[in-house]
């Protein structure tokens, strides 16, 4: 695999919890993804497939090994950086600013990378046409806690779309939606991964939505092993 | 700046969250009381100590240079004595600052000098030094734009008016103390009466000529201007002006009555009397000796003064200087010293503001040590009020634990997160700051209302207005609203402090797993 295609490579990642008993989740994972490529991690349920994805998403610390996004080491001082610049995370329970209208959480990530989110501005066009994209043109000023379900799950795509990232971490994205809106998230993510040539790492349970993406690993053990 | 949008966003009062707005109220209405009280207090003694002030100088000036020993035992001051072109007699200052000769003495006609006088303090080149005249011009070169320099006699003498008799202390009017102006007292009826009456007796003049008459001899609240001299009235005598307490005493403006002092003569020393009128009333505040302290024109005090001996009192003559800035005094002050020092004058010189007058310095102080002390507790207060802060910011970042996690997750620094809730904090603080200030004036407008009711109620007068005046000072004041708005913002940045550090470690993926 040539370095230069590779967008996230994570290095002998281990990480044990001490509390309420020692438990190591994770004992020396090595994974890379490369741009444009679509994963999925499955696992039974308490493998520590979250830790993982919180860990590759800089947003939790391994006990030892290291993190590589495009090419830039994970450090304690540049990881708010990374994180804004290069990743954005889909949750299962969405994870939208309650008291913000739609369109106020698509352009909250360009505000914290101090970009000009007026009306009018490069960055407001997008969020615009972002919530266009995933079909909530006419929500844009909706409060987030008047949506259903499916609607806060694609706020919380074109919010992670806003800065243009390249890696996208979801961690069980259709885990609270009905069988519909599961479906068009699923086909949300991958259509991204795809036209955009962008990287995804996707934590599910759902067999449905890991055989869409090119390649899938399972989390067993503390190891991660391609299925 | 997306850290202040936040802060803004979550300050505002929401249903959901009933407690953080409720704790948040409390918080802003404590810190809005704290500042009411202090901008009240602050702005009510800031302007006693301003009108205190203005009367004192009213009376005096706001430095003050007096003649030292050294000055009375100077050859320069006791030459006149022994010479016959100062007809043998000691000088006062104007009489000095008037004078043709620096060094009066002339061996060749003059007697000889006696031993204890002592040798001449001479300039550079030889000549006497003039210490008088070159002390005034090194006054007048001070960096002041509205510098005015008089020199002042002070003297004692006895005051009859009918059947009162009273000891004052006399000290001389100066045209350009325009500060006595604010401290007139307003002329009631009875007094224009009493001063028409007595014109009559003394003029027998017109009705219509006397109106105008009345109008030249009148001192008293709204003068514009002061008068290059105090009226001067060919059957009345001279005008004085009386210190407040002598009308409540049942004194009346146009007043007739006489000064006497005692004068020697060929044969012995006799009782002379000068005649005066009253012509106005003046406030002359907290000043000890002010309700013994008349002011009248200068040929007069000169006159009466130059029948006492100079050096009983140090404070009986010197120069006035006067200007606006009060604060200004001590820079004068030290650069008058340093001037003075460099042309060797300053041993003949007591330079003091008018904070180190002997009769104002304890009671000036006294009112600085207590507003220092007000100040110490106002802060200690302010802080008690802002901790409140602390406890509304800890529960307020509980609250907002899964933001502080999703805001992570985009990006947000620990910094901006730690941002946010200090703005958060400082805001609550500013709150209350401008809505205690708000109170404050609408309290401070009706002051006065306030206080007569709290009179009634306690049946006696709240203030005495022998010191405070007849209304207390309701201006809001400069330097108690700087006070107020650095303190409480300062206090309330830190006290949001430790609740901004507190959310700003919490870690992302520790709020975001437990949802």
């Amino acid at each position: 695999m040539k370095e230069e295609n590779i967008i996230l490579k994570a290095t002998r990642l281990r990480k044990t919890f001490h509390s309420p008993k020692k438990t190591t989740v994770l004992s020396g994972v090595d994974l890379q993804v490369k741009r444009g490529e679509s994963v999925a991690i499955t696992g039974r349920s308490g493998q520590g497939k979250s830790t993982l994805l919180y860990i590759l998403g800089t947003l939790e610390d391994p006990c030892s090994g290291t993190i590589e996004i495009d090419g830039k080491t994970v450090l304690t001082q540049n990881r708010s950086e990374i994180r804004n610049q290069h990743l954005a995370f889909i949750f299962q329970n969405f994870h939208l600013l309650e008291d913000y209208t739609a369109l106020e959480n698509v352009l909250m990530p360009a505000k914290i990378a101090r970009r000009n989110t007026s009306k009018g501005s490069e960055a407001f066009r997008r969020g615009c046409e972002l919530l266009e994209t995933v079909g909530l043109s006419e929500r844009l000023h909706y409060h987030t806690k008047l949506l259903s379900g499916g609607e806060k799950q694609r706020v919380a795509i074109a919010r992670a779309l806003c800065n243009d990232p390249d890696i996208l971490f979801a961690d069980e994205p259709s885990g609270n939606l009905d069988k519909q809106s599961a479906k068009q998230i699923h086909q949300l993510l991958i259509d991204f991964s795809k036209r955009s040539n962008k990287s995804v790492v996707i934590v599910t349970h759902d067999p449905e939505l890991a055989g869409l993406c090119d390649t899938r690993y399972e989390l067993s053990n503390g190891s991660l092993g391609i299925v | 700046m997306y850290e202040l949008s936040v802060a803004l966003k979550y300050l505002t009062p929401k249903r959901g969250q009933l407690s953080v707005s409720i704790i948040s109220l409390i918080s802003v209405l404590v810190i809005a009381l704290v500042v009411w009280l202090v901008v009240l207090f602050f702005s009510v003694t800031h302007g006693l100590e301003k009108s205190w002030t203005q009367k004192l100088i009213a009376a005096t000036a706001p430095l003050r240079l007096t003649p030292t020993d050294a000055y009375y035992h100077s050859y320069y001051y006791l030459s006149d004595a022994h010479s016959s072109a100062s007809d043998y007699s000691l000088k006062s200052l104007s009489e000095k600052l008037a004078s043709e000769h620096t060094d009066p003495y002339d061996p060749l006609s003059d007697g000889e000098l006696p031993t204890t006088i002592p040798k001449p303090d001479l300039n550079n080149d030889g000549s006497l030094k003039d210490i008088v005249k070159q002390t005034h011009t090194i006054a007048q070169k001070l960096d002041t734009q509205d510098l005015t320099i008089s020199d002042f006699e002070i003297t004692i003498s006895n005051l009859v008016i009918d059947n009162l008799s009273q000891v004052l202390y006399l000290g001389s009017y100066d045209s350009h103390n325009d500060t006595l102006l604010q401290t007139l007292l307003p002329i009631s009826h009875e007094d224009v009466r009493n001063l028409l009456i007595n014109i009559r007796q003394v003029h027998q003049l017109d009705p219509a000529f006397m109106t105008y008459l009345l109008n030249e001899h009148i001192i008293g609240e709204g003068l514009k201007k002061p008068p290059q001299a105090l009226p001067k009235d060919f059957f009345l005598g001279e005008a004085i002006l009386l210190p407040k307490n002598f009308r409540k005493a049942g004194v009346l403006l146009g007043d007739k009555g006489y000064l006497t002092y005692y004068a020697p003569t060929l044969s012995s020393i006799q009782q002379q009397r000068s005649p005066i009128y009253v012509a106005g009333f003046y406030d002359p505040g907290i000043l000890p000796i002010g309700s013994k302290f008349a002011i009248a024109n200068r040929d007069l005090v000169s006159t009466i003064h130059a029948n006492h001996s100079t050096d009983e009192a140090s404070f009986s003559t010197g120069f006035y200087m006067r200007f606006h800035d009060l604060e200004k005094a001590d820079d004068l002050k030290a650069q008058l010293v340093k001037n003075l020092r460099e042309a060797g004058l300053d041993k003949y010189w007591r330079i003091e503001t008018y904070r180190e007058y002997e009769f104002t310095k304890d009671l000036l102080q006294q009112l600085r040590s207590e507003r220092n002390l007000w100040t110490l507790l106002a802060t200690i207060i302010i802080i008690v009020a802002c901790s409140n802060i602390i406890s509304m910011l800890i529960i307020l970042v509980n609250d907002k634990k899964i933001e502080i996690g999703i805001l992570r997750a985009m990006g947000a620094s620990s910094r901006s997160i730690a941002i946010i809730f200090g703005l958060c904090g400082m805001f609550l603080g500013m709150i209350g700051s401008i809505l205690g200030m708000f109170f404050a004036y609408i309290t401070l407008q009706n002051l006065q209302s306030l206080v007569n009711f709290i009179g009634k109620a306690q049946g006696f007068e709240m203030f005495n207005p022998i010191f405070y005046g007849n209304t207390l000072p309701n201006q809001i004041s400069p330097s108690a609203i700087i006070f107020v708005v650095a303190t409480t913002t300062l206090v309330s940045l830190l006290a949001g402090l430790v609740p901004a550090i507190k959310a700003g470690l919490l870690k992302p993926a520790a709020i975001l797993r437990s949802e």
